[in-house]
């Protein structure tokens, strides 16, 4: 595991979706701080998108909830340069993620906002429910974005996961294969049976307008849960127990 | 030794906590005039809420993750916010009706009417929840709450025909005068007074504040599976003492007083007082309990700090919500509404919620990311998924049923 990255969901690889947003963020000494709202993505030299910071705060959520209700909030205040900017906690304070997300700081001081404009720097949630098209045809939504630990480049996302339903709509189904009860699992993956994973490589994203356009090979999302065994997040420490 | 204590003071507050305005009433009404003729649907009820609450609690010891938090989670945040909505809504409407019973509890004993009450009640249940721990809320009055067990007593010196009581109770049938969709909406009412979601959010919530772990695993089960089902013994005690007393005679129950009748015409005026003195303690009890669960709900799905393991001044939002929820109460009961009529609408209101909260809490019990090894077992699946169709076909039956007899006229 490389020094840069947190412990816990971190060391392995995750659907962003369905394990990071909307977790709890707890400080150092187990205060609660606020919910992952949102997850910061930075736009590497090479293009490869990398989490870089969660974002917390009305200004994360809000949009997610009612875009326009967020976009009359900001026109609100015209006058003041943040009144759309979310809190932002660096990934490098981040201690490790199990059922929450555990920082290495006290809460006092560790979310500043986030800088303002920076077009290196998007969010996670303008990604998830994008409308996808597949070789020019509407094939689904984003319903994940897969990423995976890669040494000193941090946490990189590789993969979307597409389908019908909302994001997160696959409610942990698609990581294991014998998660039960096995009524709801059955009508979950019916559900998704049409789901499929497709490379980031291959999807050309409009950042501006929320749309992705994906080609080339991709594979059903039923594959991945034959191979995959999910280990979980280990142990979860009480904070101020270790 | 001091384990053992640990372990019996957790059943005894289950026992005496299980029991609110909503059992009180509902069962009072449905012995009345259905005699024990329902009672499957309390036993059912008590099923669900053991399966519930252990699955929950389960999670919250395992992961440190109280209800909303995976409401939230697991649903993302819009559904979430429509859940938030309607479970904080209906916790709120019981509440409003717990401090509603206390204030009529304290009218039986004093003749001071119950308007004069509301607002010394609901400045009473603010202090508590602003300054009592924790534990001592649970602790005193969940065992004041055990006075209900006068109850039990009353219908045993009561001798009434043990077999016919029985009988009723097997056959599933109804009294002649009675419709088959007016027993419906009472089943479906005692239902929900049994599986009343803030038991759970407040069960879990709770726990994560005591900071269970997988370690505590064994005393939660304990205190859920003789707790909880020795409630439901006591709120099954009150529908058969009305059964005994007030059917025979074709009295209703539309007071709180018609509900202690049984208790007087078996042990006289000391009976009552201990009556009354369980009503005042298990609506108290509950008052503050659904209190908590209104503002555990909403701090939980925004995030912020919750609990009563820190000094108010660490959990601004939190106590903020549970001032303005108080005063909201205080306002709605000065209206004059009956309290009995909110109750009545909280049960059949809390069936309708029921899901919102029931179906994530059964897929992260299944989840080893959360739950690790302590998924649920084959047995605990099956029983959840027959109940989640059968909490299913509550919430959608309970307001036709509602509409179509009249609130059971």
């Amino acid at each position: 595991m490389s020094a840069a990255l947190p412990g816990g969901r971190f060391e392995d690889e995750m659907d962003l979706a369905l394990h990071l947003l909307d977790r709890q963020v707890q400080d150092a000494e187990g205060a609660l701080v606020g919910k992952v709202d949102d997850v910061e993505l930075t736009r590497a030299a090479d293009g490869a998108l990398v989490v870089s910071g969660l974002l917390l705060g009305a200004n994360a959520l809000l949009p997610r909830l009612w875009r326009r209700g967020h976009e009359l909030w900001v026109a609100a205040a015209p006058q003041r340069p943040g009144q759309h900017v979310p809190d932002r906690i660096d990934l490098a304070l981040v201690e490790r993620l199990d059922s929450g997300v555990r920082l290495r700081t006290r809460r006092a001081g560790s979310a500043p906002p986030a800088r303002a404009l920076d077009p290196e720097r998007l969010r996670l949630a303008l990604l998830l429910g994008s409308p996808v098209t597949y070789e020019g045809e509407p094939a689904g939504r984003v319903i994940d974005v897969r990423a995976r630990p890669e040494g000193e480049r941090g946490l990189v996302v590789r993969e979307l996961v597409v389908g019908r339903g909302g994001p997160g709509s696959m409610l942990g189904y698609d990581r294991k294969a014998d998660m039960g009860p096995w009524a709801i699992a059955t009508v979950v993956r019916l559900l998704h049976r049409g789901s499929w994973v497709v490379d980031i490589g291959q999807c050309a994203i409009d950042w501006t307008h929320g749309s992705v356009a994906a080609r080339g090979p991709r594979r059903p999302l039923s594959q991945d849960r034959e191979r995959r065994d999910s280990r979980g997040p280990g142990k979860r420490v009480q904070p101020g127990e270790d | 030794m001091k384990r053992f204590f640990a372990v019996a003071l957790g059943i005894l507050t289950a026992i005496g906590g299980f029991v609110d305005i909503g059992d009180l009433v509902t069962n009072a009404q449905v012995g009345a005039r259905f005699g024990l003729a329902i009672a499957p649907v309390v036993v059912l009820g008590v099923i669900g809420i053991c399966l519930f609450a252990e699955m929950s609690g389960r999670v919250a010891a395992v992961s440190g993750r109280a209800t909303f938090d995976l409401v939230r989670e697991r649903l993302g945040p819009r559904i979430g916010l429509l859940n938030l909505a309607g479970s904080m809504g209906v916790t709120f409407l019981t509440f409003i009706a717990e401090i509603g019973g206390v204030a009529l509890s304290l009218q039986l004993v004093t003749s001071v009417h119950e308007l004069l009450w509301v607002p010394f009640v609901a400045l009473a249940v603010w202090l508590l929840l602003w300054r009592a721990k924790f534990s001592a809320i649970e602790n005193v009055l969940g065992l004041l709450g055990l006075s209900l067990i006068v109850f039990a007593v009353a219908l045993w010196q009561l001798g009434p025909d043990w077999g016919e009581l029985a009988h009723q109770a097997v056959t599933v049938d109804k009294p002649a005068s009675e419709s088959w969709a007016t027993w419906c909406y009472y089943g479906v009412a005692l239902f929900g007074a049994a599986m009343t979601p803030y038991e759970v959010f407040f069960f879990s919530s709770g726990g994560v504040e005591e900071r269970w772990t997988a370690k505590d695993l064994g005393v939660m089960r304990a205190n859920v599976f003789i707790g909880f089902p020795l409630g439901g013994l006591l709120s099954l005690a009150i529908a058969g003492s009305a059964a005994v007393v007030l059917q025979p005679h074709g009295i209703a129950v539309d007071t709180l007083g018609e509900t202690a009748l049984p208790v007087a015409e078996a042990l006289g005026k000391i009976g009552v007082a201990i009556a009354v003195l369980g009503f005042v303690a298990a609506t108290f009890g509950a008052a503050c309990e659904t209190g908590l669960s209104v503002g555990y709900s909403f701090a939980q799905y925004v995030g912020e700090q919750w609990g009563k393991y820190v000094r108010p001044q660490a959990a601004v939002a939190f106590h903020t919500v549970l001032l303005l929820i108080t005063l909201a109460a205080a306002g709605v009961l000065l209206t004059g509404v009956d309290p009995i009529v909110v109750t009545e609408v909280s049960v059949v209101f809390s069936a309708v919620a029921l899901p919102l909260t029931y179906f994530p809490i059964l897929v992260i019990a299944n989840d080893p990311d959360y739950v690790g090894e302590h998924v649920n077992g084959r047995l605990t699946n099956l029983l959840g998924t027959v109940y989640l169709v059968l909490i299913l076909v509550a919430a959608v039956a309970a307001i036709p049923l509602m509409v179509v007899t009249g609130m059971g006229q």
